[in-house]
């Protein structure tokens, strides 16, 4: 019995993944053959993998995510995506954002450093520090958002993409379940913010 | 793992073409159907409404899909019956994301709900995207219009019922977080595609 209830939700994950195919397939159409801000599904997959500010940053939130422990490991991702949206529909509309790239070089920093000291305050600070971010990067990827190809697709990949790094955060961050594991968590939220505080000197280097 | 992973790179292949507009080229019924299988919005739309109805009770389920299946009928119907519809084109997007937020929103929530919200985003959804895929129809060259409606609808229920059943059988601890993960993503595209209906 048990046999065969696991058999139809193995079914209904690769039913659901079939769905999600189909749906990014499409959108994956109009396609501009992997030419960033050609403005396809892939296009906007690949702005929060290959851009080293927000690929820390995503996966340093699931990491803390996990360290928190639930409600956090699942609140977090359910959330993240939906004020990164937030801010990408200001970016679209327009609306003026003082000091973005900063915010987004920063945020990997402070996840970094959080994940790194295996902070544990109450939801709600975790809550107000991913949102804040979470609406920078959206902000970053809103403008971003090329208006050729296909700019809906765009927006669908950088969706996708952010969760499947938050994922791949939270895989990592189940380590925690074992002493030797909590610290490699640690060690990585460490290696975060050397990152990120590198790309944030660099930045800051920059417009100096 | 292995199982997802194969899953998840189900999602970088690129498939059929994006359809903008109701294509001609394989006949009323496919063509029409078509069109929902591969405009983002309406697949979206209706496989996150299915998710819905698969987080509820059967009671709240059944009220939510009689209210979709004669919103979406009525609203395909209606462009084609009678004239003025001609202003809805402005307002489309961005009343089909705002319907997809509200779902994707309940479906990230996974509340139980009573039936008559169920019925009620089941019939706003219907309404707005059949009125949408109505014009469409309208507006090609289709000769036979029932035959076009009958390829929307059963794309639409297709799409749902297998989202219904996705989130019915999803039903552990783990399974009903992914359906609720997958309704944010929803959420939070509709969010984009409001930005960009609003941008123009």
């Amino acid at each position: 019995m048990n046999r065969a209830r696991n058999a139809w939700q193995h079914a209904s994950i690769w039913t659901l993944f079939a769905l999600a195919a189909i749906w990014a397939g499409p959108a994956a159409a109009h396609v501009g053959h992997g030419t960033m801000g050609s403005g396809n599904f892939l296009d906007g997959f690949l702005h929060p993998v290959t851009g080293l500010d927000h690929l820390v940053a995503m996966v340093a939130v699931g990491l803390w995510g996990a360290q928190l422990r639930a409600p956090a490991i699942w609140l977090l991702p359910i959330t993240f995506p939906l004020v990164m949206a937030v801010g990408g529909f200001l970016g679209l509309i327009g609306v003026p954002l003082p000091g973005v790239d900063t915010g987004v070089a920063m945020s990997g920093v402070v996840l970094g450093v959080c994940v790194a000291a295996a902070a544990r305050p109450p939801l709600w600070i975790p809550a107000i520090i991913v949102g804040a971010f979470g609406l920078l990067h959206g902000y970053a990827h809103g403008t971003a958002m090329p208006m050729s190809g296909s700019p809906i697709a765009f927006g669908a990949g950088f969706v996708v993409a952010t969760g499947m790094l938050h994922l791949c955060g939270i895989l990592i961050g189940l380590l925690v379940r074992w002493p030797t594991g909590a610290m490699i968590v640690r060690a990585s939220g460490a290696v975060i913010a050397v990152v990120a505080g590198y790309s944030l000197v660099t930045l800051l280097g920059n417009t100096g | 793992m292995r199982s997802i992973l194969q899953g998840l790179s189900l999602l970088a292949v690129p498939a059929s073409a994006f359809a903008h507009e109701l294509t001609t080229e394989y006949g009323a019924f496919l063509g029409s159907a078509l069109h929902i299988f591969t405009e983002v919005d309406h697949f979206a739309a209706f496989a996150v409404l299915g998710l819905l109805a698969g987080q509820n009770e059967a009671s709240a389920r059944i009220l939510g899909a009689v209210a979709f299946l004669v919103a979406l009928v009525l609203g395909m119907v209606a462009p084609l019956a009678f004239a003025g519809f001609g202003a809805f084109e402005s307002v489309e997007r961005l009343l089909g994301a705002a319907t997809m937020f509200v779902t994707g929103i309940l479906v990230a929530v996974g509340m139980q709900l009573p039936g008559w919200v169920t019925a009620l985003v089941g019939a706003a959804v219907g309404m707005v995207h059949g009125i949408a895929n109505g014009l469409a129809i309208a507006a090609s060259s289709q000769s036979v219009v029932v035959v076009s409606v009958l390829g929307g609808v059963a794309a639409a229920v297709v799409i749902a019922v297998v989202g219904l059943l996705v989130a019915g059988a999803l039903n552990g601890l783990r399974g009903r977080l992914v359906v609720r993960v997958v309704g944010s993503w929803v959420a939070a595209l509709s969010l984009i595609l409001m930005g960009l209906a609003l941008r123009g």
